[in-house]
């Protein structure tokens, strides 16, 4: 008898760890803040290095992204997943798609369900060879069709929000503090998101009234309409497909945000969906939060940025999509 | 080498005979038991029975008499009980020395293996990065599951110390049917402590299968980690193999 059952004494209990409820992966984008989120960073040093938190590729002689994609793809992708990238209910990848090490990055995430891809991407102001990886990275989160929410470099260079515990940030700053919002939003940002899976939309931008008040904005209304007009991506009201709208306030605030949500929707003759996600909360100083979601083609981004990357892909001959595999 | 006791009696399926004799060969481990059978005319010297003593065979003394199977030996003092006694349980003191080697080599090291696994997979539960990146040769690059590599690697490196302990044990006592369970149930009531321990959970049940084999010294030792325990367990059973035989 137990000679028999001794066979089996290699097996040992099968105790599967516990994660965070979300992880957020950062490519040369700062790291937003949130208690329940584990982040992990990718971005270049000295040495080539890689801890429980951090990956980092030598830096480059060529500083192309070409040259790390070619060298380090296979080791991100691992490391990707012994960070446990696929294990996290929730994933968010907050990536400038005009660093180097983006298209790397792009390319080795897994495509797994849950993972929101919140960009920095090129303009029409940025040099060629950042809209040319920015190009490329984005090709490359095409091909993992996941859900995106883009914002030009321009967009987050004009960026200037009041919080409340926080003050005034600026730019970087306040693409910091936007993004925390976004991470203590996901859920209805999931919910925006597989909605606008089931239209075939993936490619967003976003606009956003972080802590904005009476004394800021004449009226809500005003506030809403500004908003919907200083998008982080450039499209007309027409090239808008669908529009959600996440807000946070105290009850009078968030009727006004409604009201005036319904009524400048109006405006966007291509919709295909429009809706609010409103949620209470206290605020001394009577501030609201209000971001704009709305879905856009990702051809329309893509050509803002293509004449810089055919420049480049044409004279190097390397620095093309093609080349990625 | 043969020695020859002369016995004051001999009992032998109720029977009494004396004189008698047993000549005890430890190569062959036989005891010939005869008697002096007297006529008018002659002694005859007959052959009764001859008794096998291997490791297993249980002799019990009492006094002068020494008892065997279903024969009892009356000595001539307490001395020569002693001796033959010591002569016939040889076989069994090897046992237990031998069992003594298996528990403290192959027994041992499976057994440590095991719960060095389990302190990484431990580490895996609890630091789940850092382990995953110390056990980076287990991760394939194209790993789907970096938990289950690990996993199963840790699995697969104990296969081979099981299969030795295992063999170990099967050469000793032999297979189908071994000649006792005991050191299997101990390998398994051991992986039954560890396997509890590892899961959080209390060690009472676990350690039924050792109690049952009188090793049951593990409820005061909850807060040492699980190679402690195994380490301690060994250590117990090694310094009193009797039990497992």
């Amino acid at each position: 008898m137990y000679r028999g059952a001794c066979i089996g004494l290699a097996k040992v209990p099968e105790v599967r760890p516990t994660f965070e409820k979300r992880i957020s992966l950062c490519i040369g984008f700062p790291a937003p803040e949130s208690p329940d989120s584990y982040t992990l960073d990718v971005s270049t040093g000295a040495e080539g290095a890689r801890t429980d938190r951090t990956f980092t590729p030598k830096v480059s002689e060529s500083g192309t992204w070409l040259s790390y994609y070619s060298d380090y793809l296979d080791d991100l992708r691992k490391w990707v997943m012994m960070m446990g990238f696929s294990y996290v209910s929730e994933r968010l990848v907050f990536v400038d798609t005009t660093n180097p090490l983006s298209v790397l990055a792009m390319m080795a995430l897994p495509q797994v369900e849950n993972t929101l891809v919140f960009g920095i991407v090129a303009d029409a102001a940025s040099t060629p060879v950042d809209q040319n990886t920015s190009y490329c990275s984005l090709q490359a989160i095409q091909r993992l069709r996941l859900p995106t929410i883009l914002a030009t470099k321009s967009f987050t260079g004009d960026l200037v929000a009041f919080f409340e515990d926080e003050g005034l940030l600026v730019k970087e700053d306040a693409l910091r503090a936007l993004c925390s919002f976004i991470l203590s939003s996901t859920a209805p940002i999931v919910r925006v998101m597989n909605k606008d899976e089931q239209l075939g939309v993936r490619t967003h931008g976003l606009s956003a009234t972080v802590s904005g008040s009476r004394t800021v904005f004449r009226s809500t209304r005003d506030a809403i309409e500004m908003q919907l007009k200083h998008r982080s991506v450039a499209t007309t009201d027409n090239e808008v497909q669908t529009i959600y709208l996440i807000a946070e306030g105290r009850t009078d605030a968030l009727r006004e945000i409604g009201d005036a949500f319904e009524m400048q929707t109006k405006k966007f003759t291509g919709l295909m969906n429009a809706e609010r996600f409103v949620s209470e909360a206290d605020s001394k100083y009577e501030l609201y939060t209000a971001v704009t979601i709305y879905g856009v083609k990702a051809e329309k981004i893509l050509e803002a940025i293509e004449k810089g990357y055919e420049k480049i892909a044409g004279r190097s001959g390397k620095l093309k999509v093609e080349k990625l595999k | 080498m043969t020695t020859t006791f002369a016995l004051k009696s001999l009992t032998y399926q109720g029977k009494v005979y004396q004189p008698a004799t047993a000549e005890v060969d430890e190569q062959a481990r036989t005891v010939d038991l005869s008697y002096v059978k007297e006529s008018f005319m002659k002694k005859e010297k007959v052959h009764l029975t001859a008794v096998y003593f291997d490791e297993l065979t249980k002799v019990t003394v009492d006094g002068e008499k020494v008892g065997v199977a279903d024969v009892v030996m009356g000595m001539a003092n307490g001395d020569e009980a002693s001796g033959i006694n010591e002569i016939m349980k040889a076989p069994y003191k090897a046992a237990l020395g031998t069992l003594q080697t298996l528990l403290s080599g192959p027994a041992s090291k499976f057994l440590s293996a095991r719960a060095e696994a389990l302190g990484a997979l431990d580490g895996l539960r609890m630091d789940f990065r850092k382990t995953v990146l110390a056990s980076e040769g287990s991760v394939p690059v194209d790993s789907k599951d970096p938990f289950m590599d690990v996993y199963t690697a840790k699995m697969s490196e104990l296969e081979k110390p099981l299969a030795e302990a295992l063999k170990a044990f099967d050469g000793f006592l032999g297979i189908s049917p071994p000649r006792t369970e005991k050191p299997y149930a101990f390998l398994y009531g051991v992986c039954a402590v560890q396997d509890a321990k590892f899961k959080g959970e209390g060690l009472s049940d676990a350690t039924q299968t050792l109690a049952s084999l009188g090793l049951a010294a593990v409820e005061d030792e909850r807060d040492s980690n699980i190679g402690d325990l195994t380490n301690r367990l060994v250590k117990l059973a090694a310094g009193q193999p009797q039990l497992l035989f």
